[in-house]
Parts: structure tokens; sequence; C-alpha cells
């Protein structure tokens, strides 16, 4: 439905999308060689454990820690000389706008951010320090799009979107790369959020390599472009907080669904909880630091939504880094909570030195780490000389966490309870593959 | 090079790292090193960092921290395993070591199909534990502490014939680990000085000899944890020393001797040794974690704290590279580390103050700190302990902040609003006389 209105954009058109050209792409990489050199695409040490070869595209190491980077340089440097110097505007609320920032500062560019009010303040405070001008607008993020379009037809200059054809291109760069680096890959999974990654590195890949399978992965919580492809056009769906948050689009982009949606051979949807054990996974096993919404990836393999990937070469692009490190010890935790290394249970025991003490025993015979732990005494019904203690402890694995209930259950029977995973039957069957063939 | 005397007199006497004795290694050692190992080490990237430019000088990391065993010392372990003789081979090996190198050891002895057995003393590690079973090893735990584990491996190696390889000091260990300065040499070659983490010496004793040979005017400053500064020590003395070990983040470097022979090698050779703060060290491994996006031990972030420090002025300009020695540290540390980094960054705040005990009192205390942007992440109360007025409470807040002026704008609205609060660490700029490590690493929860 056309709206010659504010808000109509030539370049985001839903009646007339743009289509990625494979020679556009390679056009861009040419353009942005002197800026951005090629990442590494290293293995696993994972492969043992999984059967499949796994392969790392390591988007996280670029200079602002996303691969939003490579569309950034690109549309900035097919801005021609005049609108250059008046500047750019972009609404965004992380890593798009920190990459048009560095190289607006590299290249003189004058940017102007406009962020939502709920835009935390060190991605405010970071984009400042590359010398944007931040304007605070707009409850969320289309709110703010709206605003940046407007801002940008009164002060003519110019607005970037990240769903535009400039962009993408520069996207799909790192398509380009990969298939230099792993020429015999098989597949390759991109996490997906407006759409711009995976629009860009399908139209690349199967452009060059049609039998290499493009799986997309969204989280579960916000599953917009999933639900797109099953409408069959672009829908909108409430913003939901996610752990995966560079991911977490309501909207998708209009020319990266109309590029996407016939070239996605299927498209994936993760639990939560694997997003954090991928971070953990990622942070234990291969020692990098990885956003949520770049370790969905992994995500997907291992919450098993891939067996048959068994034996094969797949690409994961760790598409970015940005997560500050107060989220990162939470998601570590989470991890750890999930696979059954981190448990919470409570005992009921005698309000004596010595039975405490006899507690404390039985976990440290066990080898098992006491992290935390909180004494109630005035809720316990009935029991005067008791007391219940809460307890937050470490342990080897989930067959360790599980022979504590054992013990535990033994030595204080009826006066234990193990209520939060993993011992709830909660868990439901990791068989959870939505897949979603081209109509 | 190996002289081996019939000296066995007592358990503890290893031949290969003797005091009456001690061997220098070469640099033919290390070259014969490299070509040895490199069919199964990976050589690692060295990237320019993105801090560059805020510290002034042109810093490399070698990423050393990506090798499959998550350290360096694989280079040397390979490297000791290939040497060996036919018959050591068949009857395998045996090391004491907390972490790394018996991972490393045992990784590249299965791969070798070398049978390897590792001592580790109670304290260790649960996840180093079973990473050494799964690499293949035979794992025993003995010991309250390294001192027992050696002694106990060595009395093994004596029973069954087994070699018992030293983690730092052995010198065929030393001239495998030298072989990342070949690589760093060839992949920045204009370098002016490189950053070496300094345990038992024996990284830095490779280094040192590599470099040196190629290339003399290249500084090699050693670097420390204060908590444990053995190699400082026996400069000092002019002989290796005792050294009391005192619990440290950077646990790999936590040896209370250096080794004899990576001390005769490294003494006449090295530029400079630094010790550096605690704090830095988990500061170093918060803006490791946040800007470069690795995860990096304690032992291997000490580089680049003592550039983040500002002990090494005289490298501005210059071309910097530091060695992120391993990556092997538990989550649960890691995630305390980044704690006490953001502490000690002032981006996470912990104060204590005295509000009315009516409803709204803490509501109110609240809706101040959110005015300026300011996230609750813990908030306790303590009734009982607060004297003179009954009708207080004495309120602990920890929050997080954008960075010291804005904790100085939440310190001041505090101090201004309320009569009696408590701020735990007065704010400090790098170049004032250095507090000491504290001894506890759980500061922030205190």
């Amino acid at each position: 439905m056309s709206r010659r209105n504010e808000d109509f954009d030539e370049l985001c058109d839903p009646e007339n999308p743009q289509i990625i050209k494979y020679e556009n792409v390679l056009e861009a990489s040419k353009r942005i060689k002197n800026f951005i050199k090629p990442t590494p695409c290293t293995p696993s040490h994972f492969q043992r454990e999984s059967g499949i070869n796994i392969f790392y595209k390591l988007e996280t190491i670029q200079r602002t820690g996303s691969f939003k980077e490579r569309g950034a340089i690109n549309a900035l440097t097919l801005l021609p000389k005049d609108n250059q110097k008046i500047g750019v505007v972009v609404a965004s609320l992380g890593n798009h706008a920190m990459g048009i920032c560095y190289y607006g500062q590299k290249l003189e560019i004058p940017v102007t951010v406009i962020m939502p009010t709920c835009v935390p303040a060190i991605k405010l405070q970071l984009c400042q320090n590359l010398g944007a001008k931040v304007i605070v607008q707009g409850s969320n993020l289309v709110d703010a799009q709206k605003y940046a379009r407007g801002y940008a037809k009164d002060k003519g200059i110019t607005y970037i979107k990240r769903d535009y054809p400039n962009v993408l291109c520069g996207y799909g760069t790192v398509a380009l790369e990969i298939l230099d680096q792993i020429p015999n890959m098989d597949a390759i999974i991109v996490p997906v959020g407006s759409g711009g990654l995976i629009a860009a590195v399908a139209s690349v890949v199967k452009h060059v390599k049609p039998e290499c399978l493009v799986y997309g992965v969204q989280s579960e919580r916000l599953p917009t472009f999933y639900k797109s492809l099953e409408a069959g056009e672009p829908i909108t769906l409430p913003y939901e907080p996610s752990i995966a948050e560079a991911i977490a689009m309501p909207y998708v982009g209009v020319n990266a669904f109309k590029n996407a949606q016939n070239l996605i051979d299927k498209m994936l949807l993760v639990k939560e909880d694997w997003i954090a054990r991928a971070i953990l996974h990622l942070v234990e096993t291969e020692r990098f630091v990885v956003e949520g919404a770049g370790a969905s990836p992994l995500a997907a393999i291992l919450g098993n939504l891939v067996p048959e990937f068994k034996t094969k070469n797949v690409v994961c692009i760790l598409s970015g880094g940005n997560i500050d490190a107060v989220l990162l010890g939470r998601s570590l935790d989470r991890g750890l909570a999930a696979e059954g290394r981190l448990i919470k249970f409570k005992v009921l025991i005698k309000d004596f030195a010595s039975a405490y003490e006899q507690f404390m025993l039985l976990l440290a015979h066990g080898g098992y780490n006491l992290i935390r732990q909180f004494q109630d005494r005035i809720w316990v019904e009935n029991e005067i000389y008791r007391v219940e203690v809460k307890v937050v402890c470490e342990t080897r694995g989930l067959n360790h966490a599980l022979e504590l209930k054992r013990l535990v259950e033994r030595a204080y029977p009826n006066a234990c309870s193990f209520e939060t995973e993993p011992f709830n039957d909660d868990r439901t069957c990791p068989c959870n593959a939505k897949s979603l063939k081209p109509k | 090079m190996e002289l081996y005397e019939n000296r066995s007199s007592t358990v503890e006497f290893d031949p290969m790292c003797d005091k009456e004795n001690p061997q220098r290694i070469s640099f033919e050692d290390v070259s014969a090193a490299a070509f040895r190992i490199q069919s199964g080490i990976t050589k690692t990237p060295c990237v320019k960092s993105h801090m560059s430019s805020i510290y002034g000088m042109d810093i490399y990391l070698k990423n050393d921290f990506l090798q499959y065993t998550g350290s360096f010392k694989e280079r040397g372990a390979r490297n000791a395993l290939l040497l060996l003789s036919p018959e050591a081979k068949e009857r395998g090996v045996i090391s004491a070591s907390l972490g790394n190198h018996s991972q490393g050891l045992s990784y590249h002895a299965k791969q070798l199909n070398i049978p390897v057995t590792v001592v580790m003393p109670n304290v260790a590690p649960i996840m180093k534990i079973e990473n050494c079973r799964s690499y293949g090893a035979n794992v025993i735990i003995h010991g309250h502490d390294m001192k027992e584990a050696k002694y106990y491996a060595m009395m093994l190696a004596k029973e069954k014939g087994l070699v018992y390889i030293n983690g730092y000091d052995h010198p065929h260990i030393m001239a495998g680990q030298g072989t990342v300065a070949l690589e760093i040499l060839e992949q920045v070659p204009d370098l002016d000085a490189v950053l070496v983490p300094v345990g038992g010496g024996g990284l830095l004793a490779g280094v040192v000899t590599a470099v040196k040979h190629l290339k003399p005017h290249v500084l090699i400053y050693g670097v420390e944890t204060e908590k444990c500064p053995s190699m400082e020590v026996a400069l000092d003395k002019g002989e290796p020393m005792s050294v009391e070990i005192r619990s440290t983040l950077a646990d790999g470097l936590a040896v209370s001797t250096v080794g004899y022979n990576a001390f005769a090698t490294v003494k006449s050779l090295i530029d400079r040794m630094i010790t550096v703060n605690e704090d830095w060290i988990a500061r170093a491994i918060l803006r490791l974690a946040e800007q470069e996006k690795y995860v990096v031990e304690g032992g291997g972030a000490v580089g680049v704290s003592a550039i983040m420090a500002g002990h090494v002025p005289e490298l501005a300009g210059k071309k910097v590279v530091c060695i992120l020695s391993g990556g092997n540290i538990d989550t649960t540390i890691f995630g305390r580390c980044l704690e006490r980094g953001l502490a000690a960054e002032q981006r996470l705040v912990k104060f204590k103050v005295t509000v009315s005990d009516r409803p709204g009192g803490i509501a109110e205390l609240c809706k101040l700190i959110a005015s300026i942007g300011v996230s609750i992440k813990d908030i306790m109360q303590e009734r009982a302990w607060v004297y003179g007025d009954i009708f207080s409470v004495r309120v602990k807040v920890v929050c997080e902040t954008r960075g010291p002026e804005h904790m100085n704008q939440l310190r001041s609205m505090i101090t201004n609003t309320y009569k009696e609060w408590y701020f735990s660490r007065e704010p400090e700029d790098c170049s004032s006389n250095r507090r000491p490590s504290s001894d506890s690493l759980d500061d922030v929860s205190k």
C-alpha cells in the first residue's frame, strides 16, 4: 500500500523493493577494502562433541564491534561530496549508529543520531565519544526513525536507513570473504533482525554457490522475520526485550524481506536459554566475547535444531560483540544455570550450628561449591526450631547436579525442594525446528 | 646442551632444572623448536588493538590464548615431547601443574601417543581437572598445594621411570615458548618493545633469547603481579628466591620461585621488570572483553594492565607488542573480574546511606538515584546496627554509573541530600601512590 506522504521513502518502498545485485556487492568490497580488513573465519574447538565442522566468522573484532560497519562505510563513501559535507542522520539503538559514527568521524562527515528514550546511557555516550550529535526522541525505534526522516527533510541532510541498498551491499561483503576463506562450505547460519544481513548474504551465496544452504536464526521472543515469511509479507510485532537485543526487531526491512524471501532455506527459532548457553560456550571454549545476537547461530546448534548438518562444514556468523560487562556477567550466569552448573534449592534443617555444619559438609564432600545462601526463619510453617536454607551452588555439570539432588533428598527426606530447572520437567523437547520452504 | 650427571640424591632433584648447573638456552634451540612444532601449533594472529589511540602507542596483541588448549604452554610442551628419546616416549611423562602446562602437555602427549600423567593439588579448579581428563591424561589429585603435588609427581617419576617435565624451567620447554617471539618478529617486523607476562620465567627466557639475538634494540619488559613478584626479587638478590604466594587474579603466574635455567637466561638480557596492582589486572580483563572482545586470563592480561596503569610512559609513540598468553579463566572468576574492573573504573559504585525508616524513605532514595540515570544493581537494609535514631535504616546500595564524572555527580547528590553516608572507595587517579592490592577477591560484595 503506497503512501505518498511523509512516510514515503523511495529507497524503502514496499511497492518497489530494491534487489541487491551481486555486481554491486563486488564493487562494495573494492570500495571498503581500504577501511576494513577481512576478518578471520576460524574453525571451532567444538568439532568432536557436536559432530559438525563449525567455522566462526569473527565480525566481533571489527573496530566498532559488529559487521554493521561494512554497510556504514559503503553507504558513506557512496555519498556525493556535497552530501558528505552537509552530513547524515541515522536512527538506531546500537551497532548501526556506531558504525556510521565511527566512519563519519573518519571521513569527516557530520553525523546526527536519533535515539529513542529507552536507550541505555552507555550507547548514547559511545556515539557522543565518536563525535556525533545525539538527539533523544521517540519512545521506540519506529518513532525515532520517523523523526529522523522528518529531520533529514528539514535540514536537507541524508538519512541512512539500515535497509537501504548501499548498506545491504556493504553487508554482502562478509559473504564474499567467507566464500573465499571456506570454499567447501556446505551451509551458513545467519542471525536475523530486520533481515539486512541475511538478505545480503543469501543474495551473494546463492549467486555464487546455489547448493550452499542459507539458514536464518531468530529468538523465539520476537520472531518477526519468521512470521513475515509465514505471512508472505513484512509484518510488525510488539516489542519484547530479549537477550539477543541487536536482533530484537519489531519490524523487518522491506528490501531485506524481498531479497531474502525466496532465497532462505530455513528459518530457525531459538530459546533465550540456548543463547545464554551459546554465549557461555563461546567464552569458555573459544575465548570470544560475543553478544546475544552474534551467538544465536551457535544457539541453534546447541539446541539441536540442525542435526542434518552433522559432518558438514557450517559457517556461523558471529555478527557482533557489543555486550556490556553487566549483561555479559548475567548471561554467563544464565548459561550456567541452563546447563545445570549453577543450581538453586531449598532445604529445611534444624536451627543448630551442628546441623548447619553437617549440611555444609555434605556439600563439601560432594565437591559442590557454595555460592550464595539465604536463611529464612520466619516463613517456616509449624516448625519453630527449623530454618529453611536457600542455597545456590556450583556443580560440574547436569549429572553432578542430579547426584546432589539424590544426596540431599536422602539426607533430608521430605524437607527439601528442587523446583527450578534443571530439576523441573519443563524443558521442552529440543527438536523444535520450524522450517519454511520457499513457495 | 644437555649434561646429565648421576647425582640422584633426593626425590626433588630434577637434572634438567639444577640450581648448581643452570642451563641457558640459545637462539638455535628456539629456531629448531619452531621447525619442530610447526605442524601442531597454531600460528596465532598478532593484531593491532583498538586501544592504541587511547594510550598513545601502537599496541599489538599476540593472541596466543587462541591455541587449542587456551595458552602458549603448548609450544614448549610439544617441543619437549618431540625431543624425548624413543624409550622415554614409551614409558611416558609426568608433570605437576595447576593449569595451562598440564593441559598443553596432556593434549599434545595424546596426539603423539605418549602416555601422560598429571598431578594436581586438591585446590585445582574443576574445569582444569576435567579438561585434562578429556584430553586423555591420567589425572591424580594429591596434596594441598603445588609443593606437595610436585613432590608426589617427582616421586612417581622415579618409581615408574617417567620423565618429569617442569612446566617453565625445562630447557626444551623454554625453547618452545620462545617460538612465539619468532612469530611476533615476523608479524610486526618494526616493533620497539615486547611486554611478556612472567610466572616461572620460561616464556620470558624464550622470548628474550629469540628477540635479542635477531633485534637487540627491541626492549623486552617482563610483567608480574604485585602478589607474586618472584622474578623481581630474584633479579634483586642475584639468584632465584622463594616468594610467598598470595591469592591473585593472575593464577597462572603464581610461581613462588622462578626457574634456575630461566633466571640464568634472563638476567643479563632483560631490560626491565614491572609489577602491576591487582586492580589494574581486573581492569585489563574488563577492557579486553569489552573493547577487543577477547576472554583473557589474569596472567595473560598483565601486559595490557602495565600499559593501562601508566607504567611505561617511555613507550609512548612506539610499537609495543603484548603477549596475551592465555585465556583459561574460570567462568565464575571471569564474572568477578568483570565486576572488579567495573568497580575500579567507577562504573560500579557501592555506598551506604541512612534514610528514614518510614514508608517512602527508600522509594525517595531510588527516585533520586534514577533521576540522574544511575541504575541500581543491589539494595540491602541493615537495621540493628544503626546507632541513635530508631526510625532510621541504613541502606547499602550497589549501582551502575557511566564513569568517574557520573559517579561524582551521584556522590554530590547523595552527600547534599542525606546527613549520614559512606562511599566505600574514595576516587583516585592513576598517578597517585598505588594502593597495595587487597587480599580478598570479593571486595565488591563485602
